[in-house]
């Protein structure tokens, strides 16, 4: 890069920090941040939920846990006793009975 | 923001007078009017109020994310042709008009200035981001959803630009 070069490159540098200087623009106007706040729209029920939800990750997983123990909590208020659960018992003692009885057949005695 | 995500107006409040100087000042800039610089902060201000939750912290900072916002809101409103072009008026407001400085500084300044106002707008919005906002080339990459190498282009771009442009100094 030659003299010349740089000497731009610091005229520029140094014409572009005074010109974009922040500090030499006007604020924004006090009208305007009034403004801003007074026409905030109301956050629809959705948007609170969501942004509740997201707060925090513990909000998150509480979310997705609460259906699965409102499941639960469903199934086993609502358990009654089934009333052919007695039959099962009587089944299993006669398959029980049968298996027996065929484990004893010798072979060839089936028929 | 934690607060404003959960609807919590004192806390937007602060968090809109710690930021809108920052704000307005960019979109004066990028829009070179003060009206259309005050519909752009107020859209700005208004998407933060209904997106709050979708800010997240560890992954970009805030006054990047802010500056995001507002420059998406700046080239949608371009694209809509909603914006002054580059021959119309420019604001009173940006001239570069500093009582300190010789007629001939002074005339530099302003040579520069209309330099920098006919630059193609993704060239002008990096130079200013990263010279005028102290944001860093990675973090205006993320505000324009560019890559750090572009943007280092379009920087690299709009320097030569205003170089070649520049009257012969006197050094």
């Amino acid at each position: 890069m030659s003299n010349q070069d740089d000497e731009q490159n610091r005229a520029l540098d140094e014409q572009l920090g005074m010109l974009l200087d922040n500090r030499a623009l006007p604020p924004a106007p006090a009208h305007l941040t009034q403004r801003i706040l007074a026409n905030l729209p109301p956050r629809t029920p959705l948007e609170s939920i969501a942004g509740w939800l997201q707060t925090s990750p513990w909000r998150t997983a509480m979310a997705a846990t609460l259906p699965i123990l409102l499941g639960f909590s469903l199934g086993f208020s609502g358990y009654v006793a089934d009333p052919d659960a007695v039959n099962l018992d009587v089944e299993a003692i006669v398959f029980a009975d049968n298996l027996g009885d065929y484990l004893n057949t010798e072979v060839g005695d089936e028929f | 923001m934690l607060a404003v995500r959960n609807g919590d107006q004192e806390a937007f409040a602060v968090l809109v007078r710690r930021h809108i100087n920052s704000l307005y000042k960019y979109a004066l800039r990028l829009s070179r009017c003060a009206t259309q610089a005050e519909d752009l902060v107020q859209e700005t201000w208004l998407a933060v109020w209904k997106s709050a939750h979708r800010f997240s912290p560890g992954q970009v900072r805030l006054t990047t994310w802010l500056h995001r916002i507002l420059h998406n809101k700046f080239v949608d409103a371009h694209r809509r042709n909603k914006l002054v072009n580059d021959s119309d008026v420019i604001d009173a407001q940006i001239d570069p008009y500093r009582p300190d400085l010789d007629a001939e500084q002074q005339q530099q300044l302003e040579h520069l200035q209309v330099q920098i106002d006919r630059l193609p707008t993704r060239q002008r919005a990096a130079l200013l981001l990263t010279c005028a906002q102290g944001l860093s080339n990675s973090e205006a990459a993320q505000v324009m959803g560019q890559s750090r190498r572009a943007v280092e282009s379009l920087l690299a771009r709009a320097r030569r630009t205003l170089k070649t442009s520049m009257p012969e100094q006197k050094v």
